[in-house]
């Protein structure tokens, strides 16, 4: 099979339609073309470094502090996932884990691997590397998950000195996680990967 | 026969636009490159029911918590406004953005691309539109909120009486609507009725 570049063809990404190379626009929908994402691995690997920098404080600050009685508990990702293990929950405890402690992780070594075989050219490698790149393509924003239960806790719990909840610090610092996973997801140009030259 | 190219691979394919077929992937890497969905006054459809059932989700009550005499009870928007009173500013905004203002205006944006080719108006109009959309498809993340109201349910459930309120009847149902809307709302559609 060959590619779209070989044959001097740029796909508008907009409307999928096929332009030659000599066009600027799309002669459909008149988008910029862009034969490739412009600094794709570049870009990727920033977010990629942003998003790791961001999860060791996500992990080891508190991201909630539950006070009783005027007593603070903080309370870590890591933390939630022990409690729910040691009161038998263990479907929530598995749910938590997967999606706040092992998704990151994952997410991080599948976008890393991607960009080595884009980086070094390992052609024969490509379709595995895309086959995981789209799995954590899917699951994505669902690390948003626990950005969501925090900010539900907090409004819900507000039972004056018994009982109330406060937003902690590895609240942001997860959100931005996220956040920077998402872009260097969005950002890395599958294509690249199998790509003879450039 | 219709020359396209895949947008994950790379590799130029060639789809048999005349036969019937449902899906087409690619046959390299095995990315769908076209898809056949229901007619488009069918997603307008789907789109309307959708908008109807999040304009009352706005109002509602979503969960209604009673810890030792002490109750609370809150709407989806509320919610999430919570965390402005602990000057979590950034963490407030994004979830209010991507679990609520977002999915909404998703649908508008789904029932702007359709409806306006109806009524004549010109392709570059709706361009812009579509452009917006795609660029905010990821960050819609109504089915994530729903998931965490359940997960955080499971904890409050521990120490607390819980009385679920319509909103998260309706919740689960938008959630559920938004995104199969999405899935089927094809905008290969748009591009081809302007071809005709």
């Amino acid at each position: 099979m060959r590619s779209d570049v070989e044959l001097g063809l740029i796909l508008c990404k907009h409307c999928n339609l096929l332009n030659s190379n000599q066009l600027h626009r799309c002669r459909r929908c008149n988008s910029i073309l862009e034969q490739r994402i412009p600094h794709s691995m570049l870009k990727t690997a920033l977010y990629l470094f942003a998003s790791l920098i961001f999860l060791i404080p996500a992990n080891l600050l508190p991201i909630m502090v539950v006070y009783e009685l005027g007593v603070a508990k903080p309370s870590t990702i890591i933390g939630g996932f022990i409690h729910f293990m040691q009161s038998g929950s263990y479907s929530v405890a598995i749910i938590i884990f997967v999606a706040s402690v092992l998704v990151p992780i994952l997410k991080i070594c599948v976008v890393a691997y991607a960009l080595m075989v884009a980086r070094f050219r390992l052609r024969d490698r490509a379709m595995g590397a895309l086959k995981m790149f789209r799995v954590v393509r899917a699951v994505g924003k669902w690390s948003m998950l626990d950005v969501f239960v925090v900010a539900f806790m907090v409004s819900m719990v507000q039972f004056e000195i018994v009982s109330s909840i406060v937003a902690g610090p590895a609240a942001l610092a997860f959100l931005l996680a996220v956040i920077a996973m998402m872009l260097a997801t969005k950002s890395f140009d599958t294509r690249l990967m199998f790509d003879k030259t450039t | 026969m219709l020359t396209s190219a895949c947008s994950e691979c790379g590799g130029v394919v060639s789809i048999d636009s005349t036969k019937d077929f449902t899906h087409h992937h690619c046959p390299r890497c095995g990315a769908l490159l076209y898809h056949q969905t229901f007619s488009d006054n069918f997603i307008i459809m789907m789109a309307l029911t959708t908008l109807l059932l999040f304009i009352p989700l706005l109002f509602l009550p979503v969960l209604n918590v009673n810890f030792l005499g002490f109750s609370t009870t809150t709407t989806l928007p509320k919610a999430l406004w919570g965390l402005v009173n602990d000057q979590e500013y950034i963490v407030a905004i994004v979830s209010i953005i991507t679990g609520l203002l977002v999915p909404f205006l998703m649908i508008i944006m789904i029932l702007a691309t359709l409806i306006a080719p109806k009524f004549g108006i010109k392709r570059a109009m709706i361009l812009p539109i579509y452009r917006v959309y795609e660029s905010c498809k990821e960050w819609g993340m109504a089915e994530v909120y729903l998931v965490a109201i359940l997960v955080s349910m499971i904890k409050l459930s521990e120490k607390s009486i819980l009385e679920v309120g319509l909103g998260l009847y309706l919740f689960a149902l938008f959630a559920l609507m938004f995104y199969i809307t999405n899935t089927y709302y094809n905008p290969d559609k748009i591009w081809e009725s302007y071809e005709k």
